[in-house]
């Protein structure tokens, strides 16, 4: 187990200044962290909500005055006006970076606020719920003035200013459609599209680089954060009584929210969204005959559809039970054998039982077969027959261990290399890209190839196997049919620095090791920062923070109890506006 | 334009009602049409009801004083033919050398000592001389007698007479025009085929469109919003709380921009950057949901009473309306809103609170009240029609040499001719050359001096003319149609041509002269002569 010395104070939220941050003695090398370095991402302008986090606003705005299924109405009703905006997507990285607002992102927006004011202003009893008293009494100026009020600071998420009320008010006088258009407006109000974080200092000082938010956009913050959607009341309450800009106030509410299964849920899809980028399995090759010939192995028949949406269930299950019920670190993250099938066919690929969705009977794969995240069969399916080993190699190299590597300078096989038709997928590989004096040798043969040849332990649909089949070219008369069958060679030297120097027999030992890396946990906590902030947080930029994080996790241990740390960081309630 | 948040960006934005003072400028609407290789035409219908100006204030002094004046171009049009065909000559001179200073006129000096062409076409219209025509002899028909519009347009149907119930319906030029692939390409890029501002357009059935009622800023929805005028009430609702809401919310990102919470927390240069892109974006996303064609540019929304009744704001404020329908069309032109304007001005700029019809129009030949009769004539030469031409030469469409006049056709039309219920000689100006299908500059007298074939011979110097269905006939040409586009039984010309008599004095249809012998009606669809280049 790894053990960080912890740095001071992490109970008590700063003033912002970083001198008060000492870096551990025995921080890790690979961290660039002194006294009176910034803390904060860059300057970053005001982000604009994601679309999980606009349904979700949304679901909770109406939660305030509406029961459950009345609620699951509205959002069934606006379903495809969400579903017209935009996904967000960012090619190697987070989507949630993704602030393009694009004309589609503005039509979008105005016509799902629309939608939602024409539901409720076209149903009596919707709009007696919402609208109270001022459903029977429309035309009374004080009704108006109460319905903006009320209404309009849970949209804006703080109180609207005397202005911000006789604007509104101004809209529903204007216009016979006065409610629903006041409703439009005030939903497609930027208060209401962008996390508003101006902070109380840079008001008064306009030379101040950087802003502490301000009560409404801290509890803003700490409900986008865990929520996924607008304060609730008991937040609202916080900042109103401004008990949010204690530390005891702040870690009550991370408590009180950290036990809600709706912070849960959100949290854990989300985050595991972000982390994984889980929408990007693959397609199948269905024109390949050697992947035909692989998918009659299988006894169970699904639809390729259904097993990537499997897939990326068992990836969010395991996140679930990892963080919220077993309350485990990195390593557990990295290492666990349990699986979470929840149907056949995928628990036929863990050669598991189907597992019944209670966490307190999870299943084991076979024992020394599935080790952590790495090994999830989302992370290893293919489309293919090819297991890839270069992705897969990259992908740990990048998305585990926080590396980047330059694009391929020349992706086509060198003109010496020699590939057979026995030639087992390691040989393939090492046979084009390790040909001295190339210039694909660097990355791959130093780098890549040794991550990826140890996941040849499980083939492109993420089946344990000890042996390999290899099948004629689709060229050949007889493709399709196993040529010869070769044991898996899973053995690889690693050699990635100092913390990165090991030799490996096979996946669930190179993910054993990697899950004790301390660069494999600074990248994590890297990635964990980033999801905080919404902003790219990298080793050797923003190591403050990270190795504060870092130590954070060294020393709980928990991935759960490390998110009920962050809001504790000086950096949460800041932001760096130039 | 750079987009400025605190500027014309937000000229539709209420802010508590205001609407920025900023009139229309046609010459920062950046180019709309798309490069084709047929240069756009534009027709505009002008229609005065009436006519009975006389001829001392219309027609160019130097005709009026000398009826065969020698300094003008003879021109066969027909030789002699036999006593039915006798031969057709006719006039022509330059209408800049008929520019006559007339102080002593009962008008009093209303030029203040310029040169003019006549008490009606005053000296306003002297910019444009070399871009005009003037017109004597060209006749409404053969048996039109006023009390119809179709005048101006094309229907000769349209009138109140029972002797037009044999002709044939048919359409205006303007819904000729509009009707037609060849003028109108593709009619989802403009906002209106014809702004109908008058009583003359009409259908092909002969139907009468219905003017468009409202004032100059409804006309710029019309024209900058797409709003089809046979939308329905919902519809129209509909797209008004839309703009509404769009606008709302495109002056709540101001009030963002402004100062959050006041002046007080103020947004860094990123984040106001950040939600002027923004707002940006949602007025990219205003001006498509008004269908603002071909990316127009700011074009803002008129101000004023814009109204076009002098009842109820009196004659400067009707003139300044015009003015601004003569900015708005110049606009639309350049923008590919529409190409086609048809406008009735009626009794526009009349004084007189009685009964006009009665009292002045019937009278009109008594000079105190032919001065009360021309006054208004001048005054929509001067404010409405000189306005029109005056705006559309002073711009053009990107990509075509001359101006958007070179490239139109300003048709002014009376309903009758210098005398009251009379068809001959119908007051007629054109303006612009078609893009240079036309000669302009010109007076050009149709008639035919030995022709005595009209109602009381040779009074007041009548001579049947040309029919006007062969002006009609030219001005569809113009627009590059060919004359089987609109010929019917075998017929030349543009109009129903089925009937060659007249209906008052067909008593007099004598001395053997037939006022459009076969020769002038088979000849109907060939080029106007002086005036087709």
């Amino acid at each position: 187990m790894l053990t960080i010395s912890c740095s001071p104070s992490h109970n008590a939220i700063d003033d912002g200044s970083s001198s008060s941050y000492e870096p551990p003695e025995n921080q890790p090398s690979f961290f660039s962290c002194s006294s009176g370095d910034s803390r904060l991402p860059g300057v970053t302008p005001l982000k604009k909500l994601n679309k999980y986090e606009i349904e979700n606003s949304i679901e909770d705005l109406f939660g305030f005055y509406l029961n459950a299924a009345e609620v699951s109405s509205i959002k069934t009703q606006i379903q495809p006006f969400l579903d017209a905006i935009p996904d967000e997507e960012v090619e190697k990285n987070m989507d949630i970076f993704d602030q393009s607002v694009t004309d589609v992102h503005i039509n979008a927006q105005i016509l799902l606020a629309e939608k939602v004011a024409e539901i409720i202003t076209g149903s009596n009893n919707l709009k007696s719920k919402v609208m109270g008293s001022c459903s029977s009494n429309l035309n009374n100026q004080g009704c108006k003035t109460n319905f903006i009020t009320n209404f309009g600071k849970l949209v804006y998420r703080r109180p609207l200013s005397p202005e911000d009320i006789n604007w509104y008010l101004g809209v529903l006088n204007d216009h016979t459609d006065g409610y629903e258009n006041a409703l439009t407006a005030l939903l497609s109000s930027p208060y209401f599209i962008y996390h508003y974080e101006v902070g109380e200092e840079y008001a008064q000082n306009s030379n101040s680089n950087t802003v502490s938010l301000d009560p409404y956009e801290r509890i803003s913050k700490l409900s986008y954060f865990y929520l996924q959607s607008m304060p609730d009341e008991a937040l609202f309450t916080a900042a109103q009584d401004k008990s949010i800009m204690t530390s005891e106030g702040v870690q009550g509410q991370v408590n009180r929210l950290m036990a809600m299964p709706k912070v849960r849920t959100r949290l854990t899809y989300f985050l595991s969204k972000q982390l994984f980028k889980l929408k990007k399995t693959p397609e199948y090759e269905t024109s390949l005959a050697s992947l035909n010939s692989m998918l009659a192995e299988l006894t169970v028949t699904e639809t390729l559809e259904n097993r990537r949406q499997h897939m990326i269930q068992e990836v969010i299950d395991y996140m679930d039970h990892m963080i919220w019920v077993q309350k485990g670190g990195f390593k557990d993250l990295m290492t666990s054998d349990l699986v979470f099938p929840r149907t056949a066919d995928l628990a036929e690929i863990y050669d598991s039982p189907v597992w019944n969705g209670n966490n307190n009977s999870p299943v084991r794969a076979p024992a020394g077969k599935r080790s952590g995240l790495l090994t999830r069969a989302h992370f290893l399916f293919t489309g293919t027959q090819s297991t890839r080993p270069i992705m897969r190699g990259v992908h740990i190299y990048n998305d585990y261990l926080c590396g980047s590597l330059p694009p391929p300078a020349d992706n086509s096989s060198p003109a010496n290399s020699v590939i057979e038709d026995h030639f087992s997928e390691k040989q393939i590989v090492k046979g084009i890209t390790e040909i001295p004096g190339t210039s694909c040798v660097g990355c791959h043969k130093g780098i890549i190839n040794p991550l990826g040849f140890p996941m040849e332990i499980y083939d492109s649909f993420g089946r344990w196997r000890v042996t390999e089949n290899i099948y004629y070219s689709e060229a050949h008369a007889n493709k399709g049919n196993v040529l010869t069958t070769k044991p898996v060679e899973s053995e690889a030297s690693l050699s990635l620095g100092s913390e990165l120097t090991f030799d490996v027999t096979d996946g669930v030992d190179l993910v054993n090791k990697i899950s004790t890396n301390r660069k494999a946990l600074a990248c994590f906590n890297s990635k964990l920062w980033s999801f905080t902030m919404k902003s790219p947080s990298k080793i050797g930029e923003n190591d403050c923070a990270i190795s504060s994080l870092y130590d954070v996790m060294g020393s709980k241990n928990s991935i759960f109890e490390a998110l009920k740390e962050i809001p504790l960081q000086p950096e949460f309630f800041k932001r760096t506006v130039k | 334009m750079k987009y400025d948040p605190m500027s014309r960006r937000f000229f539709l934005q209420g802010l508590g009602g205001s609407m920025l003072m900023l009139p229309v400028l046609p010459s920062l609407i950046p180019m709309a049409h798309a490069q084709t290789a047929t240069p756009e035409k534009f027709l505009i219908l002008i229609g005065s009801d009436h006519g009975g100006t006389g001829i001392d204030d219309w027609f160019p002094a130097p005709v009026v004083n000398n009826l065969n004046a020698s300094s003008l171009t003879q021109y066969t049009l027909f030789p002699t033919g036999g006593p039915n065909n006798l031969d057709h000559i006719i006039r022509h001179g330059r209408l800049n050398q008929m520019l006559t200073a007339n102080p002593g006129h009962a008008g009093g000096n209303v030029d203040n000592g310029q040169a003019r062409l006549s008490y009606v076409l005053g000296s306003f219209f002297n910019p444009f001389l070399s871009k005009m025509n003037v017109f004597r002899g060209i006749d409404g028909g053969m048996f039109y007698s006023g009390h119809s519009n179709g005048i101006f347009s094309g229907n000769l149907k349209a009138a109140v007479n029972a002797n037009v119930d044999e002709l044939e319906p048919w359409p205006s030029l303007d819904r000729f025009l509009a009707g037609s692939s060849k003028f109108y390409p593709d009619k989802t890029k403009i906002s209106t085929d014809v702004l109908n501002l008058g009583s003359m357009s009409y259908l092909a059935n002969g139907d009468l469109v219905p003017r468009t009622q409202g004032r100059i800023s409804d006309y710029y929805n019309i024209l900058f919003n797409k709003y089809e005028q046979n939308s329905t009430p919902a519809e129209i609702a509909q797209r008004e709380k839309k703009e509404f809401l769009l606008d709302r919310v495109l002056g709540d990102y101001n009030r963002f921009l402004r100062g959050a919470h006041g002046p007080a927390r103020t947004l860094s240069s990123v984040d106001k950057q950040r939600v002027e892109e923004h707002a940006e974006k949602l007025h990219e996303l205003q001006k498509r949901s008004q269908n603002v064609i071909n990316t127009c540019g700011d074009v803002t929304g008129p101000n004023g009473p814009n109204s076009f009744s002098h009842s109820q704001v009196g004659f400067e404020q009707v003139a300044i309306s015009y003015n601004l329908l003569a900015d708005l069309i110049t606009s639309a032109f350049k923008c590919g809103s529409t190409k086609a304007l048809s406008l009735t001005l009626g009794s526009t700029g009349e004084t007189y609170s009685g009964n006009y019809h009665q009292d002045i129009a019937h009278r009109c030949t008594e000079p105190a009240i032919q001065l009360v009769h021309n006054t208004m004539f001048r005054w929509q030469a001067e404010n409405v029609v000189s306005k029109l031409v005056e705006k559309l030469d002073a711009d053009s469409i990107d990509g075509q040499s001359g101006s958007i006049l070179d490239n139109a056709l300003v048709q002014w039309t009376h309903e009758c001719g210098t005398e009251t219920h009379q068809q001959d000689s119908i007051g007629c100006i054109n303006f612009g050359s078609l893009g240079g299908h036309f000669n302009t500059g010109n007076y050009v007298d149709y008639r035919n001096m030995k022709n005595m074939g009209l109602i009381t011979g040779s009074l007041n110097g009548r001579r049947p003319g040309l029919p006007i269905q062969q002006l009609w006939a030219n001005i569809i040409q113009g627009f590059n149609f060919n004359r089987s586009d609109f010929e019917r039984h075998g017929r030349s010309g543009y109009g129903d041509t089925s009937r060659n008599d007249f209906p008052r004095g067909n008593a007099n249809l004598n001395r053997g002269h037939q006022p459009y012998p076969s020769r002038v009606r088979g000849s109907l669809s060939g080029p106007l002569p002086i005036i087709k280049a």
